[in-house]
């Protein structure tokens, strides 16, 4: 009888405790329970106070994951040739903006307005003659495009329109 | 009896622990909201009692 008593009593005053601790807990903390635990892994930086993270009780567990996602990545980085979570797109437009700086690159003979020899490709200056003189290809042009005009207008050879019946 | 207490204050720091890692929100926004419920609470509660009487009141 004795010792049923002394147990209902652990389990009343057990379950008194805790509730009391929580409720003094809940009513006094500082910060919500996410940001603590935040705080506790090293992130408290990410969490500005009072501002819940988005994605609720799941972003810890994000956290976490990614972190240890990260450490993988950055220890497989020299085996695999890429870190993870890199994407093949990220690569190859940091490969063509390196090859584009390359191609930038102009020879310091060719900046004065001196074609380099037998240079007439991307890295060619034109001089102030060719800039004066006509563009290469451009009367072609011209007058391809003035035989294609004429062979679709009602009047190719400059005849006048009959005059409109009265 | 001192048993018993120990008991309690045990658990009073298991519930400080667990209260602490695992709130929701901050005890100031936790003390807003349920002053927030509470007041709500209440006027309602005056509502529909005063509504309440006063129906009854009308019909009587």
């Amino acid at each position: 009888m004795a010792e049923q008593r002394h147990n209902t009593a652990f389990v009343v005053g057990a379950i008194l405790g805790g509730i009391a601790g929580a409720a003094v807990t809940l009513w006094t903390t500082p910060r919500s329970g996410l940001e603590l635990r935040g705080q506790m892994m090293g992130q408290g930086d990410d969490y500005a106070p009072g501002v819940e993270p988005a994605g609720g009780g799941g972003s810890s567990d994000t956290s976490l994951s990614n972190r240890a996602l990260g450490l993988v990545g950055r220890a497989a980085a020299p085996l695999v040739g890429m870190r993870l979570g890199e994407t093949a797109n990220e690569r190859s437009t940091e490969t063509t903006v390196d090859s584009a700086d390359e191609e930038i690159v102009v020879p310091v003979g060719t900046a004065s307005g001196e074609p380099a020899p037998g240079d007439t490709g991307p890295g060619h200056v034109a001089t102030a003659e060719e800039l004066a003189g006509p563009v290469p290809g451009a009367l072609e042009t011209k007058e391809d495009e003035a035989t294609d005009s004429g062979r679709f207008t009602a009047f190719p050879h400059g005849d006048l329109p009959p005059d409109p019946p009265r | 009896m001192i048993k018993n207490v120990q008991t309690a204050v045990k658990f009073f720091v298991y519930g400080l622990l667990a209260g602490l890692i695992f709130a929701p929100r901050s005890g100031e926004q936790t003390r807003k909201e349920l002053l927030t419920w509470v007041t709500s609470t209440v006027k309602e509660t005056a509502s529909t009692v005063t509504g309440q009487t006063g129906g009854s009141g009308r019909g009587a």
